[in-house]
């Protein structure tokens, strides 16, 4: 029996951000397959890097990049163009729309390739047209982690959910990207960059 | 003379107005409980970050929601199938 191509896309703020608050993104690259995170999604996660999780986010990414990619999309291409000519362009559901853009580009889930899509937002995958359902599998990020300890790969799932919610109890709110150092900023745009896969 | 305007905007306004709202705990109970979705639950609270859901949980000692599994533990073994493929 062949092994299928598997990746795991990570199509919303919500799984970041808690992993990233208990100190566990690595969790993410356990099962050693691609990860892929659409660039607005990423934007969101890390646009305020004062906010709980954002610097961690980073700095993972940058650490990972080979096995990390952070997918381009036309949504935040359009996005990053509207905010050059007004900065306080808005768009609604940005991190939405490009995860919806990404799992159904033609390129992706071809032949045997599965994806397991991770995310809390069910509003995402309700909206994903997939030609081949069976392709494709929907998990929160509790359901990632108890699949993880029911493979013996992590002790406890509500033991990160609980260091999650410690770090909530103190979060820092107060800067804004704006506010941090040219080359932080230089940093982050560095890996949203269409160049940079 | 006109009075001054103050410059700038409060920080994360959405989230300020919200998270005082008399619904704003029983929102976050439920879906601590996983009885709404986290889409819900930000729309109803004015758009609020992921981040400040957890914060927010945090604040009032509630828990984070765990999987609901019921009818998709055959779905479940197939994500651990595919991501952990037994050894050959």
């Amino acid at each position: 029996m062949t092994t299928p191509r598997v990746c795991l896309y990570v199509l919303d703020t919500g799984p970041l951000i808690t992993l990233a608050a208990a100190d566990s993104l690595d969790y993410l690259l356990y099962p050693n397959v691609q990860v892929v995170i659409p660039d607005a999604v990423f934007y969101e996660a890390t646009r305020d890097t004062a906010k709980l999780g954002a610097q961690s986010v980073i700095e993972w990414v940058k650490q990972h990049h080979a096995r990390i990619e952070i997918a381009v999309t036309n949504s935040y291409l359009n996005f990053t163009a509207a905010r050059e000519v007004n900065p306080r362009a808005y768009a609604p559901n940005l991190g939405e729309q490009a995860a919806i853009e990404v799992i159904e580009e033609p390129d992706r889930l071809q032949a045997d390739e599965k994806a397991i899509l991770l995310c809390e937002e069910t509003a995402v995958t309700k909206r994903v047209t997939v030609f081949q359902k069976d392709k494709i599998i929907e998990l929160g990020t509790m359901d990632f982690l108890l699949l993880l300890e029911e493979a013996q790969r992590i002790q406890s799932a509500d033991a990160v959910f609980e260091r999650a919610l410690q770090k909530g109890r103190s979060p820092s709110r107060i800067e804004k990207f704006s506010d941090h150092p040219p080359e932080l900023r230089a940093a982050v745009r560095a890996t949203l960059s269409p160049t940079k896969t | 003379m006109p009075p001054t305007k103050k410059l700038g905007k409060p920080k994360n306004p959405a989230h300020n107005r919200h998270m005082d709202a008399p619904n704003a705990t029983e929102l976050l109970t439920r879906y601590s409980r996983a009885e709404i979705s986290a889409t819900e639950l930000r729309r109803a609270l004015g758009g609020i970050t992921y981040a400040d859901i957890i914060i927010e949980l945090a604040a009032r000692d509630l828990p984070l929601p765990r999987a609901a599994q019921a009818g998709r533990e055959a779905q479940i073994a197939t994500a651990r199938a595919w991501l952990f493929p037994p050894a050959e």
